[in-house]
């Protein structure tokens, strides 16, 4: 019974959504690699070449999707997901603040003082219109609006 | 998510959330029925002992036996790990380390509800046949088929399968998240305490629970299945369980008590508006409490006639675990000194900890000693250290946790008053229970029995009368949520917890005053009750 059962199911494994997604019409049956990101239009781009016959993957042959965006980004310098810690390479003063970019009104920061580690983390809520200043080190932080509105 | 009162929409929030504090919540709801019950039978064991004769129990002495397993298992695994790793785990540690919500927050709704069902299966093995007389340690031959021939057993070794099941889920969880969700600029090193005993938890359960299961499978093999790994007769070893049993059960209560190190850490360096005194040292210190926990599991086997030098070995290594143990103790009273310090309840219960916790590790050296252990093994000695630890350590640990971030999860404050009343309740009403256990042992009484001669009389009615104080400090608790829930929004003009009431040694008024806004703990500074959605755009750190 069980064997007849096997015999009857489809060659796809159940509960795969791969197999849903590589079936679907909107998925290309052939892949364009983006050499650069300049070449990036979709996520269908964003597919690695896979290994060379015979040869172990390197990172950027293997990585797929948003792994290969930010290979691709730091091939070219640029931080995809903006991973940079906070700037410590000064002290930010209410007439020249450290600027931290984001897209909401507000941004949590954890400053450590400057250089970075000179005091335990120090949580802030600058928002659009008021800075906030560290209360160990005098540091001041002021949000960079980058929101559309 | 949308967040309308349909029918559909509170199923998607409720049953398969994926979000890591509504996850956390229904934890905290969980354990409550698991305290709820644990805290029963243990009352009734206690009515049972608070006189010599047959009390409540009508001379069923299977059944006392059923009580103790059932109580241990569900303190244990139905109250604490949900409480600590499920609960305060879920709730902070996305938070603290700045990620919208966990590595895997499918798994995370799977990892909860495999807990029902095992709930489900605990009791149901206390109420089918003659239910297990083993206590949580499932011992054979005791646990063995001739002497409990039913399904109990069996009952509970898929209960405890269950629960491992769920906790390996979330211990992947919780290490993957740490690993790779910390927000912009947060090393390893400057992780708040908190996370750091979170990722010692989930280690430990990871290496030790696949052994527990692998023991208790095959104790199920043997009752069911006709091998003999634990039978002598057919050339198996019941020690060999005690081995696998412990290896994970010592562990166990390390990551029982870790996380509320952490939480204690929290506690005492915002009340005391200190930094954690060495705070590099105490991550060394749980990692060295985790990975020694795992090197002194035969202290629980003294009398098993392992031989002269196994006991002298396991003697100085659990000896040694009171080094990085007093490391913490030192640091915690370091952070103390000198702070300014507010007496809060979450703030009273962190001290009782201390105390409290001090004086089951000084019980634990003398259990330590195999020389000794011989008269304290199985005596009410073991019962009172282990309570002291347990029941009066991580629960106080879990209580000041709770005061101290309760406001800031529900945007509801508590009334201090009642909550300092429900302190000291509780703070008399164990220590009432739990002392006189300690001289009880001495005097000889053992373990896991009804009953007992005249002479324990004394301390065994007094023990019993704490247990009821103890009994009444909870529903004053459940008061406590009561009045939280409903009236906490006029409670919080009475707190005196508010977090940033006056400001800091080293804070001119100027900054205080235009900047009331921060925290040295990420969580605080969020909306409160947080959003269901946090840090659409991700915090940044030096």
């Amino acid at each position: 019974m069980l064997r007849q059962t096997l015999k009857l199911a489809k060659p796809t494994r159940l509960f795969s959504t791969s197999v849903i997604a590589r079936n679907s019409v909107k998925t290309p049956k052939k892949f364009k690699t983006a050499k650069n990101l300049s070449e990036v239009h979709s996520e269908y781009d964003l597919i690695g070449t896979g290994a060379q016959k015979g040869e172990v993957p390197t990172d950027l042959e293997q990585a797929t999707g948003l792994e290969r965006l930010e290979l691709l980004g730091k091939l070219e310098g640029v931080d995809i997901f903006e991973q940079k810690p906070l700037d410590t390479s000064r002290k930010g003063t209410m007439q020249n603040p450290i600027l931290i970019d984001s897209y909401e009104k507000y941004r949590y920061i954890g400053c450590t003082g400057s250089p970075a580690g000179s005091h335990i983390v120090m949580w802030l809520k600058p928002t659009v219109g008021k800075p906030a200043r560290c209360w160990e080190c005098g540091s001041v932080y002021k949000i960079n609006y980058l929101g559309k509105d | 998510m949308s967040q309308s009162n349909t029918w559909s929409a509170w199923i998607n929030r409720w049953l398969f959330s994926t979000n890591a504090k509504d996850i956390a919540i229904l934890y905290f709801i969980f354990s409550l029925f698991g305290g709820v019950l644990g805290s029963v039978f243990s009352l009734v064991m206690r009515l049972e002992l608070a006189a010599p004769g047959e009390q409540i129990l009508l001379g069923d002495h299977q059944l006392y036996n059923v009580l103790v397993s059932a109580h241990s298992v569900l303190m244990v695994f139905f109250l604490i790990m949900p409480l600590t790793a499920g609960f305060f785990g879920n709730y902070l540690l996305p938070l603290m380390l700045g990620a919208p919500d966990v590595s895997f927050a499918r798994v995370n709704n799977i990892a909860f509800w495999l807990y029902p069902p095992a709930l489900t299966l605990l009791i149901a093995s206390a109420l089918i046949d003659e239910g297990p007389g083993t206590g949580w340690t499932v011992y054979p031959p005791l646990s063995g088929i001739q002497s409990h021939g039913g399904a109990s057993i069996d009952l509970v070794i898929f209960a405890l399968h269950i629960t491992s099941i769920s906790s390996i889920l979330s211990s992947i969880n919780f290490l993957t998240t740490v690993l790779n969700m910390r927000t912009l600029g947060m090393t390893m090193t400057k992780l708040p305490l908190f996370v750091w005993s979170i990722i010692f938890t989930a280690s430990l359960l990871l290496i030790t629970l696949p052994v527990l299961t692998a023991g208790i499978t095959l104790l199920l093999l043997d009752r069911n299945f006709n091998t003999a790994f634990y039978e002598p007769a057919g050339g198996g070893d019941p020690i060999l369980y005690q081995h696998l049993y412990w290896f994970f059960g010592h562990p166990e209560v390390y990551i029982l008590i870790l996380p509320v190190f952490g939480i204690i850490s929290h506690v005492i360096s915002n009340y005391a508006k200190k930094p954690i005194f060495g705070k590099l040292g105490m991550v060394y210190a749980m990692g060295s409490i985790g990975f020694l926990g795992l090197l002194v599991w035969s202290h629980h086997m003294y009398i098993v006639g392992l031989d002269v030098d196994t006991r002298a070995y396991f003697t100085s290594a659990t000896m040694v675990i009171a080094i990085p143990t007093g490391i913490k103790i030192f640091s915690w009273l370091a952070t103390l000194y000198g702070g300014s310090i507010r007496f809060t309840t979450p703030m009273l219960y962190a001290i009782a900890f201390l105390f409290i916790f001090t004086i089951g590790g000084c019980s634990g050296v003398l259990l330590s000693n195999a020389n000794l252990d011989v008269a304290f093994h199985d005596t009410y000695f073991v019962v009172g250290h282990f309570h002291y630890v347990l029941s009066l350590g991580v629960v106080y640990g879990v209580f000041a946790g709770y005061y101290y971030w309760s406001p800031m999860m529900t945007g509801l404050y508590y009334n201090p008053t009642i909550a300092n009343i429900q302190f000291w309740m509780m703070f008399i009403g164990t220590n009432i229970t739990f002392l006189p256990m300690h001289f009880l042992g001495l005097n000889g009484m053992p373990r896991r029995i009804p009953d007992y001669p005249d002479a324990f009389t004394g301390f065994n009615a007094l023990s019993s009368l704490g247990a009821v104080m103890s009994v009444g400090a909870l529903l004053l608790f459940a008061y406590v949520i009561y009045d939280q829930l409903m009236n906490g929004l006029t409670n919080k003009n009475l707190s005196t917890n508010a977090l940033w009431k006056n400001p800091d040694f080293f804070e001119s008024n100027d900054i205080f005053n235009s900047n009331q806004i921060k925290s040295s703990s990420l969580e605080f500074l969020l909306t409160y009750p947080p959003m269901y959605h946090t840090f659409n755009t991700l915090p940044i750190q030096s």
